[in-house]
């Protein structure tokens, strides 16, 4: 009822005069209107590409500021400072509606499942150092040896002398800042992905009957509370 | 001058000889890996006596009549990290088979294996909650007043502390390997904690993962513990009794039950970060630490090779306790060495019997002046050396024996 009311108040309405003007006049404004929206939405897309293009861009920009002496290192290097300048932020965008959280959580999963790959290679490159060092180094002394006419005959001379050079370059390795600086990094990095990670498996697990680390822990703590007064108070009661 | 020769033709013959050695070794190892192997580890009878949570009381059965100079109990306490196990390895080189064949009433904790329940338990759960209940219980038991107590590495640490806090309930004390000023840029592990942010640690992981600490304790030396351990491996996989050994160390050192999380945070952020308990300013159960209160004898054994617990780590405790009769002993091995060498099982249990001899007999149940060492006439002290030095070349005599 309250329906057909309504439609006959707009129906009455729009027979006056003065509103079939109005809608005669809007319909000679559509093909104004058409034109303006296309030319604003093209406008933005054309602008937004030009960013992207110019955010691609930026990557051999950022490249172009290290020294390629050392090709792997500087790259892993210019792929993390791009992620962090460039992609990261397209995950940190804010984020709207009733799953904004779910959402803010998964993406910044997303984030640091990819600052931890990033540092994890970084540290195995730091690893493999030494390795590389060590091969150097023997070539040095194979060199030396063989000038000398001090050759060793035995095969397995060669790898006790390999193996003794490459714990000496671990040891001045793990002795340096830079190792301790890239194991810290990527624990940590690891550290707040496990951390990420979790929180989103408790989103997941809150439609199942399934309890998360978080309610467990919870339980823990309690029976922990309660395990420890229960043994203070005997203890109290046998020796008053 | 004459050109340098590189002797292509002796490496090559080498490498042709090494080829058939490595196919003959290839054989006889397959066959020695495909028969029954002997890879039982902690195989000296036990059984559980007492038993609270996770954690057990292990009470060796004897295998003599007991001993009539250390009459007292001894417990002894391992760390949290990898397993009391390494104590009786194998037959021929168990720290536990050669103090029970001392005649010594063996005690030892097995910490069990932690899981997440168990991540709020502290420092003072350890110490003062399970050790605490199972020092009364061997008390008890034994009717003794004071016990004798052996700590290992942070099992050390853990003794350290209970002996301060507690100091009437242990006649002696013996720490090995055990860290107690973390102060020191000798060893990796104590350069790499000063870095660690185990607050997010222990927030990421509930418990400290034994195999993350496992990976950790390998990247001390990855080219010794990954490389040269399994090239050695199969130089000598044609060796039955190297191949039964080396899988009983695998077995051991890969059996890594997780730290209980705030144990692990505390220990980090009070111990290797701050340095407290040298210093005697930790707080345990909102009691300080003070060193000053362990009064007993104190025997302090640690490697001076120890990559975990270097000598600058384990050798300052005897300065700062209140105890008048200390001693430190130096050996020459690492951190496991200690206890599985069979040059330091030699030296490292015999001296811990020989110590103990002189300082539990005749005090038995006897409530003893803080600070004072047991006085003995001058005759009797050197019977008892004479009988002791005797003990110990008979140990010995065994020990060649068996190696041989």
């Amino acid at each position: 009822m309250t329906i057909l009311k309504s439609w006959g108040t707009l129906t009455s309405a729009m027979t006056e005069p003065s509103s079939l003007d109005s809608v005669s006049r809007s319909l000679s404004l559509m093909p104004d209107f058409v034109m303006k929206v296309f030319q604003s939405s093209l406008g933005s897309y054309m602008k937004l590409q030009e960013q992207l293009l110019a955010k691609t861009q930026n990557l051999g920009k950022e490249a172009e500021a290290y020294r390629f002496d050392n090709l792997d290192q500087d790259s892993l290097k210019a792929w993390s400072d791009f992620y962090k300048s460039e992609i990261r932020q397209y995950l940190n965008i804010p984020q709207l509606g009733l799953t904004r959280f779910y959402q803010e959580r998964m993406n910044q999963t997303i984030d640091k499942f990819n600052v931890f790959s990033t540092s994890l290679a970084e540290f195995m490159q730091v690893l493999s150092l030494p390795f590389e060092k060590s091969i150097k180094v023997m070539q040095d002394k194979i060199e030396d040896l063989t000038r000398e006419g001090k050759l060793p005959e035995d095969p397995q001379e060669y790898y006790r002398m390999w193996i003794k050079i490459l714990e000496g370059h671990f040891m001045t390795l793990f002795k340096s800042e830079e190792y301790t600086r890239a194991m810290a990094e990527t624990l940590g990095n690891l550290e707040e992905f496990l951390y990420s990670r979790n929180r989103i498996i408790e989103d997941s697990l809150q439609s199942l009957p399934i309890p998360s680390n978080k309610d467990m822990d919870d339980l823990y703590q309690e029976l922990y509370q309660i395990k420890k007064r229960i043994k203070n108070l005997e203890k109290n009661t046998a020796n008053p | 001058m004459e050109k340098p020769k590189i002797p292509v033709d002796t490496i090559l013959r080498h490498l042709a000889q090494d080829a058939d050695r490595v196919q003959e070794r290839a054989q006889k190892a397959s066959d020695i890996l495909l028969s029954p192997l002997s890879t039982e580890i902690a195989s000296t009878p036990y059984e559980i006596v007492y038993q609270e949570d996770r954690v057990k009381l292990k009470h060796y059965l004897p295998v003599r009549e007991p001993s009539k100079d250390i009459t007292r109990p001894l417990l002894v306490v391992y760390a949290l990290i990898n397993r009391e196990t390494m104590l009786d390895l194998q037959p021929e080189r168990s720290v536990v088979k050669n103090f029970l064949e001392a005649g010594i009433d063996l005690y030892m904790i097995d910490w069990g294996y932690p899981s997440r329940k168990d991540k709020f338990l502290t420092i003072d759960d350890h110490v003062n909650g399970y050790m605490d209940n199972i020092v009364e219980y061997i008390r008890s038991k034994n009717k003794v007043d004071k016990i004798n107590l052996m700590g290992i590495c942070m099992g050390g640490t853990f003794c350290v502390i209970y002996s301060a806090l507690h100091p009437e309930k242990v006649k002696n004390l013996v720490t090995t390997v055990c860290p107690t000023n973390f102060d020191t840029e000798e060893g990796l592990l104590h350069i790499w904690m000063k870095d660690v942010d185990v607050d997010r640690m222990i927030d990421a992981f509930g418990n400290m993962p034994g195999d993350l600490m496992n990976f950790g304790f390998l990247l001390l030396n990855p080219a010794r513990l990954m490389i040269d351990k399994y090239v050695g491996f199969f130089e000598n996989m044609d060796n039955k009794s190297f191949v039964e050994n080396f899988i009983r160390m695998e077995k051991w050192i890969f059996d890594s039950p997780d730290v209980p999380g705030e144990t692990f945070r505390q220990f980090v952020k009070d111990c290797y970060q701050k340095n407290l308990l040298i210093q005697s300013k930790l707080m345990v159960g909102g009691k300080r630490v003070d060193l000053k209160k362990l009064t007993m004898p104190l025997l302090n054994i640690y490697g001076q090779y120890d990559h975990l617990v270097p000598p600058g780590a384990a050798n300052k405790i005897t300065g700062k306790v209140g105890s008048k009769d200390t001693e430190d002993v130096c050996l020459d091995t690492g951190h496991i060495g200690i206890y599985v060498s069979s040059k330091t099982q030699r030296e490292f249990t015999p001296k811990i019997i020989q110590w103990l001899a002189h300082r539990d007999a005749d005090t038995r149940g006897s409530p003893e002046k803080k600070g004072t060492r047991p006085k003995k006439a001058a005759s009797e002290s050197k019977k008892d050396d004479m009988q002791w030095n005797k003990r110990i070349a008979r140990l010995k005599e065994r020990s060649h024996a068996r190696e041989k």
